[in-house]
């Protein structure tokens, strides 16, 4: 049963927000826009005790919209999970028979299923209350279903695992873990077997303690409890070296993991990432052998993992994704880590950000983009190791150069992009429409810095059908000079791109007079025949630096400033 | 989990019904063949084989009662998986359906049933008033209406052919549209009758297939009991529930037992259903109820008729024990001799073995004039009147605040509660100065109604106790259980201060009803967890039910034929053995070779089946001053006539 949308209401700082859900979905965004929420909210709302009276959240889960509202005047908190077939006849015969009561036929003979949990302050009873109810298609409460049964089938159908950041495999690896504890349970030893090694076992033990005498003292002392309790009359006090009967050991088994030396050391003794991703191993090894048997046959596991990458080298990040993809069932995963969304397919993306102090959810639409330019974005992504993802704001620019100067401009203005959440995307290779689109899409904002020439025309011309009601200053700046080299040129940089070029790149190239109006172009693309680009916007970063803020062309610092104000916008 | 069948004695034909597995079964099942015990055990049977599926079994009976008898017997037999077996009837099945998928058709999960004939033409009102303007020549009356638009949704005709339906009446588009609207006006109240609830669930079901398809993924096996006397619109229902080829489909039918005729069902119906899909045939002839005189008799009656199933076998008598009085036939001179007689033969009976006799009448009015004799002699006797409403004062005001709490601009109700309450603490508050309270403050009657009554200084302590309880629990929190507690103390406070006062009479049918009110809650409470079941849940299950009141002990019970369905009794005294009785007058008029006269025959065959000890039939030479001449049927079931 896959769960395709996920809405919440007031819960934490969501005031509302609707996620649509694949099979995979990654959930990326700054702290604080609640992925945590989003994932704590569907893990709670699916979780064995919601069946019980009081409810399963806490005064601080009701949305505080300031700091002198309290959770008995919160709005309710409502958190409505939808399920849906993605073909006709998709789900099992046994889960619509044991769902059957929630479930709605829609237009297209798909089947779904709502469910919404409620909770808030009852002022009749002065406490906080859940209450839970299947819905209708029109979203009218079914009275059908209110049998509490229905609630904990949904939740074995469709159970919802929920790893968080901090993965400590001393709690994981533990004899009631809910991954751990049904490897141990249940022993696959028949009788015969069990009572001789049981035998066997005690007889070690015996050994043990005939060597090792000072428990001795320790039984005699604790056997005096007998003479205040009633107590069993012979063989009081016993010591165990090892547990003597065989669930007892189970229950105590340990994995060890050799590190490089061969030596075998407990799991919780290794570092962190090894602790964390072993958790997930752990995870997916109790999918694959225990789950029908802990929960039902026709279960289809829902995991809510947060930040699957920490502790990780950004190598051992990226080839994560492949594992994590092929977890079977649905996942919901948040993260912080470029690394691991250079791997994740755009659409299987959403960005929490806030809007208007709201947080919302943006994705990437499927009519966005085609197979090709999809491709070319995802190249970039991946190429930039996702970084772009996590800006509010895109100063697409066309050339190495621009990408080059301009943060280090920001940083003379005393902005820095990163601390602005500004990235620099240079455009030309994957086009400048595929990107606006993506960036519209994903809420993120853009600034269009074009070149002065006829191709940073059409870019111009491009952009402004993306305006909508926003002035053209705001998002489009084109340069009045033909590049970023002209700008800095006639901003008193000529010095840079002069000193720059060589005695030979200078007399093949460079024909004009000085002060004519072709010698700035040809002095600059000899500059460039003799070094790299690259080189070229260091020196001439550096001859602003040495002149300070003031030295900052005027167009380039409203560019930045541009930039740095729309990414303001969605703080 | 296997299920020991042969724990049940059962017959060799009773065992193969129980352990048919699968594909279409027909079993004609003869009064008296345990029929009840072959489906209880089969359910039951089905469930414990399959302990690990989750796969529902339906069973649908004719009546509430059928279904809760069914369901103590197989709550009985299993210990697990009872929430695989639903029993319900028709109208409740039509009902849950609409529950959950009413969306479709433009209803909510909470629609009320008119279950009130007033409430039905006051529907029906409204729509004429829509579907023809004013001045019209043709300006039908309600109630002259509602017969032919009931038969119209009986028959689940679409609105598109509903002209086509009316058949040739001079203002068939006239009638057509005010089908049209009346259905619109029951969607857009969010209101349904007992037939249109039939009508828009075989809609759907036939409209979407998909849902039809999802009740037929969880139903795997449906078992139908009584099926001989589905009516048309329960037929569809039951074809669209069920497999195309080879379903699991279970019915139990006795074509001998047919005698709903009157209510759409049709002895067509059977040959249609065994041909669709082809089903097998299982006979339980086989009678453990009747003496075997009785059975004789019943035999060489129902062979007269001609339209039986095909190679029907007679029953055979299994009772054991003496069957030597268990026959008696008598005939008077005037219908009064006979009553007279018969209420002398019952005074004589000790009072505990009177409960088990019925006296039997094709007609009403015969048993009417029985009860009056029999009272007149101290005879006690009863005769149930179907009953739709409450009608005491305490539990029409109950009824109408919970319904008020669940529709809260219902003015109907409003006007019902203000009256009871009238009764009840002799306060009037108008309800017509409730509605513009109510509209002022944007909130529900009954708010406003609590808030006028708040404002009266003449109300008592323990009645404003009630009316804050009614606030606090039903109106803020729903929570109707606590309010319904509130009230029956309230009741029991007030009855002790009316006590000798005017108002007593309020109470006069309290104790009956309290009865009905506990019956008809544990009634629902055995379908569904009282928990569970949400406000409007609960009133649409009440509305569903009857609530007439259950026989006095040591009462004579009184039924007519058609309602004796699937009862028995140690003592049945069949009245009114003459022509236009039994056979009645229509069906003479119609002739002898007629469905009419038949279903007349299988109403004989059907009461005398009823006696497990004796029969006594009597007939008399005048009824009501017009002489009549002894029933066909007596010569038929073999007894012959002196000259005298």
């Amino acid at each position: 049963m896959r769960l395709t949308r996920l809405s919440i209401q007031n819960f934490r700082g969501i005031t509302n927000l609707t996620l649509n859900l694949d099979q995979t979905t990654v959930l990326i965004g700054e702290n604080n826009t609640g992925k945590t929420s989003v994932l704590e909210a569907l893990h709670t709302c699916m979780s064995r005790g919601l069946t019980r009276r009081a409810t399963p959240f806490s005064e601080y889960d009701f949305h505080l919209p300031d700091n002198a509202s309290e959770p008995s005047d919160a709005p309710p908190l409502v958190i409505t999970l939808t399920f849906e077939e993605s073909a006709e006849d998709e789900w099992a015969a046994e889960i619509d028979q044991a769902l059957d009561k929630a479930i709605q036929v829609l237009d297209d003979n798909r089947k779904q299923l709502t469910f919404r949990v409620t909770s808030q302050f009852d002022a009749a009873t002065r406490d906080f209350t859940v209450e839970w109810a299947f819905l209708d298609k029109a979203g009218s409460h079914l009275p059908t279903a209110r049998n509490a049964k229905l609630v904990t089938d949904l939740q074995s159908l469709a159970p919802v695992f929920f790893l968080g950041a901090v993965r400590d495999a001393a709690h994981h690896f533990h004899a009631k873990s809910p991954f751990w504890s049904p490897f141990t349970k249940n022993p696959q030893i028949d009788d015969e077997t069990r009572e001789e090694i049981e035998s066997q076992i005690e007889t070690l033990n015996q050994s043990i303690l005939d060597s090792h005498t000072p428990f001795d003292v320790v039984k005699t002392g604790i056997s005096k409890t007998g003479t205040l309790l009633p107590l069993a009359a012979q063989d009081l006090v016993s010591v165990e070296a090892i547990p003597a009967r065989i669930f007892d050991m189970l229950a105590k088994t340990q994995v060890k993991l050799a590190c490089r030396t061969g030596a075998r050391l407990p799991i919780t003794q290794h570092g962190a990432g090894t602790q964390s991703l072993s958790i997930i191993f752990l995870f997916e090894a109790f999918l694959q052998s225990q789950l029908a048997t802990a929960y039902d046959k026709h279960s289809e596991p829902i995991l809510a993992l947060e930040e699957p990458e920490s502790h990780l080298h950004p190598s051992a990040i990226r080839s994560l994704w492949n594992t994590l993809d092929g977890l079977a069932g649905q996942k919901i995963i948040a993260t912080h880590s470029g690394d691991l969304l250079a791997a994740v397919p755009l659409k299987a993306i959403r960005r929490l950000a806030r809007k208007n102090g709201q947080v919302c959810s943006y994705r990437v639409k499927d009519t966005t983009l085609d197979a090709r330019a999809l491709e070319k974005v995802r190249y970039h992504i991946r190429e930039k190791r996702g970084a772009l993802l996590f800006a509010r704001c895109w100063l697409l620019v066309e050339g190495e150069t621009d990408y080059t100067v301009l943060p280090e401009l920001g940083l003379i203005l005393g902005h820095d992009f990163s601390l602005c959440s500004v990235c620099c995307v240079e455009f030309s290779q994957c086009g400048l429409k595929p990107l606006i689109k993506v960036a519209e899409d994903l809420g993120i904002e853009w600034h269009v810095l074009a070149d002065g020439d006829q191709a940073g025309s059409t870019y111009v011309t491009t952009a402004t059908q993306f305006l909508g009601t926003s002035p053209k200053a705001e998002r489009i700046t084109q340069l009045a000079h033909r590049d970023i080299e002209h700008t800095l040129w006639h901003s008193g940089y000529d010095a840079v791109y002069e000193n720059a070029t060589g005695v030979n790149q200078r007399k093949s190239i460079v024909k004009s007079a000085a002060g004519s109006a072709d010698y700035p172009t040809e002095v600059i693309k000899a500059a460039i025949a003799t070094n790299s680009k690259p080189h070229l916007a260091y020196e001439a970063t550096a001859a602003v630096a040495a002149k300070g803020a003031t030295g900052v062309p005027q167009e380039l610092k409203a560019v930045i400033e541009a930039a740095i104000q729309l990414a303001g916008r969605c703080a | 989990m296997s299920f020991d069948v042969t724990a049940f004695g059962l017959n060799e034909s009773q065992a193969d019904a129980v352990q048919w597995q699968e594909g279409p079964l027909l079993v004609l099942a003869g009064p008296g063949s345990g029929k009840t015990r072959v489906l209880t055990c089969r359910i039951a049977r089905l469930i414990a084989e399959s302990s690990d599926s989750r796969f529902r079994v339906l069973g649908i009976t004719f009546t509430n009662k059928a279904a809760a008898e069914m369901r103590q017997r197989i709550d009985s037999l299993l210990r697990n998986g009872r929430d695989r077996v639903t029993l319900t009837t028709f109208h409740s099945f039509a009902a849950e359906i609409l529950r959950q998928h009413g969306s479709h058709v433009g209803l909510k999960p909470d629609f009320s049933i008119l279950s009130d004939q007033a409430d039905r033409e006051a529907a029906l009102a409204d729509a004429i008033k829509v579907a023809i303007p004013e001045n019209e020549e043709f300006n039908p009356k309600a109630s002259q209406l509602l017969p032919a638009i009931t038969r119209m949704l009986d028959e689940c005709v679409p609105v598109s052919q509903a002209e086509a339906a009316v058949g040739s009446h001079a203002h068939a588009k006239a009638i057509a549209s005010v089908y049209a609207a009346y259905r619109e006006r029951l969607i857009a109240s969010n209101q349904l009758d007992f037939a249109s609830l039939l009508a828009l669930a075989v809609e759907l079901l036939e409209a979407k297939p998909a849902i039809a398809k999802q009740i037929r993924r969880v139903y795997t096996h449906v078992c139908v009991d009584e099926c001989q006397d589905t009516n048309s619109a329960q037929f569809r229902l039951l074809v669209q529930i069920v497999a195309e080829t080879r379903p699991n489909l279970f019915v139990v039918a006795d074509d001998d037992q047919l005698i709903y005729q009157w209510n759409g069902a049709s002895p067509a119906r059977l040959k249609d259903l065994r041909d669709r899909f082809t089903m097998d045939v299982l006979q339980l002839p086989e009678n453990y109820r009747c003496p075997p005189i009785v059975i004789q008799l019943a035999n060489s009656l129902i062979a007269h008729n001609a339209d039986r199933s095909a190679d029907k076998k007679p029953l055979t008598a299994h009772k054991t024990g003496d069957g030597t009085n268990g026959l008696v036939a008598k005939s008077f001179g005037d219908f009064a001799d006979e009553l007279a007689w018969i209420a002398e033969k019952l005074k004589a009976l000790p009072a505990k073995e009177r409960s088990e006799c019925v006296i039997l009448a094709r007609r009403k009015r015969l048993l009417e004039e029985a009860v009056t004799v029999l009272t007149g002699k101290s005879v006690p006797a009863y005769i149930a009147i179907r009953k739709n409403e409450f009608e005491s004062a305490p539990y029409r005001f109950m009824h109408s605040m919970l319904r008020l709490a669940n529709a809260p601009q219902d003015r109907e109700q409003l006007r019902r509660m203000t009256k009871a309450f009238f009764e009840l603490e002799g306060v009037k508050i108008d309800a017509q100065d409730v509605v513009p309270v109510a509209s002022v403050n944007q909130e529900g009657y009954l708010r406003a109604w609590l808030e006028l009554a708040d404002q009266r200084k003449e109300i008592d302590g323990a009645t404003r106790n009630l009316l804050a309880k009614a606030t606090k629990s039903l109106l803020d929190r729903l929570a109707y259980w606590e309010f319904v507690d509130s009230c029956h103390q309230w009741f029991d406070a007030v009855r002790k201060q009316t006590t000798g006062s005017a108002s007593e009479k309020a109470f006069e049918e309290f104790d009956d009803e309290k009865e009905i009110w506990e019956a008809l809650k544990s009634d629902i409470a055995q379908h569904y967890a009282l928990s569970d079941v949400s406000l409007h849940m609960f009133l649409q299950e009440l509305d569903l039910r009857a609530k007439e009141k259950p026989a006095p002990p040591e009462a004579v019970r009184c039924l007519t034929i058609a309602s004796s369905k699937g009862m028995e009794f140690k003592h049945v005294y069949l009245i009114g053995l003459v022509e236009d009785e039994l056979p009645g007058y229509y069906a003479r008029k119609k002739g002898d070779h007629t469905d009419e006269m038949r279903e007349e025959r299988r109403n004989c065959f059907v009461a005398i089946t009823r006696a497990e000890e004796s029969l006594i039939l009597t007939f008399s030479a005048r009824y009501f001053g017009y002489s009549k001449e002894p029933s066909r049927f007596l010569k038929e079931m073999g007894f012959s006539f002196k000259k005298s």
